[in-house]
């Protein structure tokens, strides 16, 4: 073989070998959510941002205050009726207009049960009635029996029934979804007698998702059980796909060509005959992605299109709304280069979600991503996403927006890959006193929300808690924690829903070490960390001071368990604290408060609806937990612009949308807003809520203004090295090691950390 | 070698003279910085005693079990299967592995248990370094003892004759006619041994994370840390200088090599 030839040849070895490594690079790090779908089924989908024409969102709710039910008919007409299906509104021009006139239930409230209404080929309507079962509805009101043998076998038999979802098929087959005693099963007509249609899924089970809307007969029935979707066909119930994700689906919709469309993690999506997932519209830009909104249905209109219904927290009303809106191909809309926008952040958060709703209110040109590392079933640690997120700044093809909690901001604002924010971002309505750490030479990073170690308890008890000494001595020297047993009282058990009695009680109490270690590490970590280094006295008095809780309360048994019994959901969110769809955790040391079994209480306050309830036990007071720090809080949700992007205006306009009244007044359940007004405005919220509720109810004085004029120091909350000193810590509290052995140990640890950083 | 090695070692050494977004000229502040480091230091000794205890050892120990399995007949080839096995092992095992016996309720406490003696904090203490010594013998011998096989099959049969007819005893033969027919071989060998020795980083990292023990905190411990913290000037002078320190020791490998023969 000649020379060149064999040159050749090597050569083309070569380019092949590197098409291989190429291709097998493969999807990447999944690090973004969603993806691209390609036009299908006579809904043209393209990416928002590339080419011409994009989805845009049309508000097309009927002039109905409160919670309405829409049905989209097989010929495309819009029915919507307000409750009770007082009022009729119909649009035969795709909700552009809509033409009201006296429902089936003007003047009668028998209707004013009714959740969703079916609507029968001839004009009439199909509802279930509480103790009749379901009827049809002529315009006039007047009702017929329209007999389900097990729902009226059911009635007769004392059971309720919950009627969630009614879809007429055809004019013979009508598709319900209900819940009886909080189970759910799917049923269908079938010549006159009910089938049921589960499959395999018979197994009663209250994780059935509504069904969508299936027009002209076609098409596939569908539903959702926890993280399985199964598509049946809706002729013989067999079933034709099943599909497995991981995020919750919520309302589902399909159209005549079996196309099914739902949400997933708050994106549009549609589910492809083999169980691929494509995603239509990001929920970022459109109402149904909205943190306060629950989309409760998805229907496809004929001829393309979908309209979602969304319930909508009203922070004004402080009730929930419906709200219609329509999503529609426009081939004329563009996206204005100069407003395309890209958020990183590496959790969801609520703030930046709200933030986003506001810019894309405020700008319906733009065009924004957001990109959440840790979700869905991307399977990468928060470090691989943060390396991801490196490579990207490094390269000059980061995000625009960071949210920055969880990241090395500091590294990222000293190496100047932040921008400064502080000319085009509006401060003034901020608490100065928190924002001056952020603000002393230059503003790169803005806290946006933020919460404060606290302690809760009488007067009298309060005085024990002045500084932190005196706070572990009244600790020590007081009683030990009641015998918690089981959250039901035992006979010979000191644990009581009533309460412990009063000179039984403890100074305080946690349920385990990591509630204690929270609550110390925030109110004292900044004492013993700061400037790059470690001060070994002051970490030997936090360790003494755990080590003396810890032992006192037999917290060491706990340490290393990996169940954590001390929390309990409450509902929080919403306008002052009204709202349905977010959650904050109670920590074991308030429900022992609550429960009247120690004197105090220590807690990360970050939510002003939860405060009220915490201070209605005797004459309770809220301070500041007293920590080696004046004054500690720990900031979240905090925003940068990279230093790269090419929209720093709209970045920056991003940011003071960030810090608005429309998004900082929404308890996001996230932290108290940095704003001083919005505080405010939640208070006065609370009390409009408690005065609505009952006149009498004392109104709730708290003056938060005053404990967050006392805040100066923000605390420390860098992952690595809490974990580092967690885990000395524990072994401290276990017997393991001795106070001065700890701190031997976490000098040891964090040597090198600190090291890196000089 | 382009595309995957030289562009980006050019961009390396350029990034070390530039600032993190590369836009401003810094000259030597990165290498000062580094030079002035605690932490690199620290990991640049490690490292280096890692390296001068390991590779010796390696050299020795595959060398010997080379010339172990090639004495055994029959059998030979089910000794040497057996000792390459732990290269097929994934690195996730080798850390359940670790997990499993050097944790401080682990089987090696058990056993030191067992016979009343004190518990250790194999991954607590200067053990720890040892630990990663024992990882890399373990994972690489049985791949040096393939070289050196190879290397041992190349040396002809009529040299031992001729050492023999001469009178020359097993270990004569093997100090003036195996050794110096294996000098080409030890080159080969001592650079790979070199190169694999970054790859025990992989365990290290897995077991104990981004900050393990002072012992085994080696330089990729402390690269790895300035990438996640976006600290790419030192890093990349850090880089610079371990690709030269390499360089030069390859360089003195071949030298003493090439003198030798």
């Amino acid at each position: 073989m000649k020379r060149g030839t064999k040159w050749l040849l090597c050569a083309g070895v070569m380019l092949l070998w590197l098409l291989a490594s190429a291709c097998g690079s493969g999807n990447g790090n999944g690090d973004t959510q969603g993806g691209e779908d390609t036009p299908h089924g006579g809904n043209a989908a393209t990416p928002m941002g590339m080419g011409t024409g994009r989805y845009v969102e049309l508000n097309i709710t009927p002039p109905i205050h409160g919670r309405l039910m829409h049905i989209v008919a097989p010929d495309g007409t819009l029915l919507a009726f307000d409750e009770g299906l007082r009022n009729r509104y119909g649009s035969t021009d795709r909700g552009i207009t809509w033409v009201q006139s006296p429902g089936p239930g003007a003047g009668t409230e028998r209707f004013m049960d009714v959740q969703s209404v079916g609507l029968l080929p001839g004009g009439n309507l199909l509802v279930y009635l509480r103790e009749e079962g379901m009827a049809t509805v002529a315009p006039d009101g007047t009702t017929a029996h329209f007999p389900v043998p097990e729902i009226d076998a059911g009635i007769a038999d004392g059971d309720e029934f919950i009627l969630s979802f009614i879809q007429v098929l055809d004019d013979e087959r009508v598709l319900l979804t209900y819940r009886v005693d909080w189970f759910a099963r799917f049923m269908r007509e079938n010549d006159g007698e009910f089938v049921q249609i589960t499959g395999e899924n018979e197994t009663r089970t209250t994780q059935v998702r509504v069904g969508g809307t299936v027009t002209g007969g076609a098409g596939g029935m569908v539903f959702g059980m926890g993280d399985v979707t199964a598509i049946h066909d809706i002729a013989t119930g067999q079933e034709l796909t099943r599909l497995s994700h991981t995020d919750a689906i919520t309302p589902m919709g399909a159209n005549a060509n079996g196309d099914v469309y739902t949400l997933m993690a708050h994106n549009l999506v549609r589910f492809g005959v083999e169980g691929e997932v494509y995603t239509l519209l990001n929920g970022t830009a459109f109402a149904f992605g909205a943190p306060l909104g629950n989309t409760v249905a998805v229907s496809s209109l004929p001829g393309g299109g979908f309209v979602a219904h969304v319930m909508k927290a009203d922070v004004d009303e402080m009730a929930l709304v419906s709200r219609l809106f329509k999503y529609i191909w426009d081939e004329n809309a563009t996206v204005d280069p100069d407003k395309i926008l890209t958020i990183w952040s590496l959790e969801d958060n609520a703030v930046v979600r709200a933030a986003i709703t506001e810019i894309w209110r405020l700008h319906p040109e733009a065009d924004i991503t957001l990109e959440i590392a840790l979700s869905g079933d991307a399977g990468i640690s928060a470090t691989d996403a943060i390396r991801t997120l490196n490579t990207r700044l490094l390269s000059g093809r980061g995000p625009d927006i960071i949210i920055l909690d969880g990241t090395p901001m500091e590294s990222y604002a000293q190496r100047g890959m932040l921008l400064n924010l502080s000319p085009g971002v509006d401060t003034t309505g901020m608490y100065q006193n928190l924002l001056a750490t952020y603000a002393a030479q230059g503003m790169y990073i803005v806290p946006t929300q933020f919460t404060i170690p606290m302690i809760v308890g009488t007067e009298a008890h309060l005085r024990y808690a002045a500084t932190f000494h005196a706070l572990v001595d009244a600790i020590v020297n007081g009683n030990p924690m009641p015998v918690m047993e089981a959250f039901t009282a035992t006979a010979g058990g000191a644990f009581t829903l009533g309460g412990t009695p009063e000179a039984q009680r403890a100074m305080l109490g946690f349920t385990d070490l990591d509630e204690l270690f929270h609550i110390l590490w925030l109110a004292n970590a900044s004492a013993f960390i700061y400037d790059n280094r470690l001060d070994s006295a002051v970490l030997g008095e936090f360790f003494a001071a755990l080590h003396a809780i810890s032992d006192k309360y037999g917290l060491g048994q706990s340490a290393g368990d990996m169940m954590h019994s001390g929390g309990v959901f409450m509902a929080t969110a919403g306008g002052g604290g009204g709202g349905v769809n977010r959650v904050s955790m109670v920590g074991g040391s308030l429900m022992q408060y609550m429960l009247q079994n120690t004197h105090l209480a220590a807690f990360e306050a970050g939510n002003i609806m939860l405060l009220r309830p915490f201070m209605q036990r005797d004459d309770s007071q809220l301070a500041l937990f007293p920590g080696l720090v004046p004054g500690a809080w720990v900031p979240s949700t905090l925003v940068g612009v990279s230093a790269d992007t090419r929209v720093a205006d709209f970045a920056m306009a991003f940011v003071n949308a960030m810090l608005s009244m429309e998004v900082q007044r929404v308890n996001h359940g996230e932290g108290f807003p940095i704003i001083r007004e919005a505080v405010a405005w939640q208070l006065e919220q609370i009390n409009e809520q408690l005065a609505e509720m009952d006149g009498d109810l004392p109104p709730f004085e708290l003056d938060l203004d005053a404990f967050i004029a006392q805040l100066q120091t923000p605390s420390l909350i860098e992952a690595t090295l809490r974990e580092m000193v967690w885990q000395s810590a524990e072994r401290l509290a276990q017997g393991r090691l001795s106070v001065e052995g700890a701190v031997a140990e976490v000098e040891q640890n964090i040597r090198n950390y600190l090291a890196e950083r000089s | 070698m382009l595309i995957f090695f030289l562009i980006p070692f050019v961009d390396t050494v350029r990034r070390s003279f530039y600032d993190v977004r590369g836009v401003n000229f810094i000259g030597l502040e990165s290498y000062v910085s580094v030079v002035n480091n605690m932490a690199f230091r620290l990991a640049a000794v490690n490292t280096a005693r890692f390296v001068a205890i390991c590779i010796p050892l390696l050299l020795v120990i595959s060398l010997g079990v080379a010339l172990l399995v090639r004495c055994v007949r029959p059998g030979g080839a089910v000794f040497k299967t057996t000792f390459l096995l732990p290269m097929a092992v994934p690195v996730a095992s080798v850390v359940l592995l670790w997990q499993v016996l050097f944790n401080d309720g682990g089987l090696a406490n058990s056993v030191l248990d067992f016979f009343g003696l004190p518990g250790v904090r194999f991954m607590g203490s200067g053990a720890a370094f040892w630990v990663l010594v024992a990882t890399y013998l373990w994972k690489n011998t049985g791949y040096n003892m393939v070289l050196w096989l190879a290397g041992l099959d190349s040396i002809s049969d009529t040299l031992y004759e001729a050492a023999r007819v001469d009178g020359a005893s097993k270990l004569q033969s093997f100090r003036y006619v195996t050794l110096p027919c294996l000098l080409p071989t030890v080159g080969i060998v001592s650079i790979l041994s070199l190169l694999n020795s970054f790859k025990v980083f992989r365990e290290a990292y897995l077991v104990a994370g981004a900050y393990p023990h002072d012992s085994m905190y080696l330089l990729q411990h402390l690269f790895n840390n300035w990438f996640v913290q976006l600290d790419i000037s030192r890093l990349s002078a850090a880089a610079t200088m371990l690709a030269a320190v390499l360089l030069v020791m390859i360089l003195i490998i071949r030298r003493f090599l090439d003198e030798k023969d």
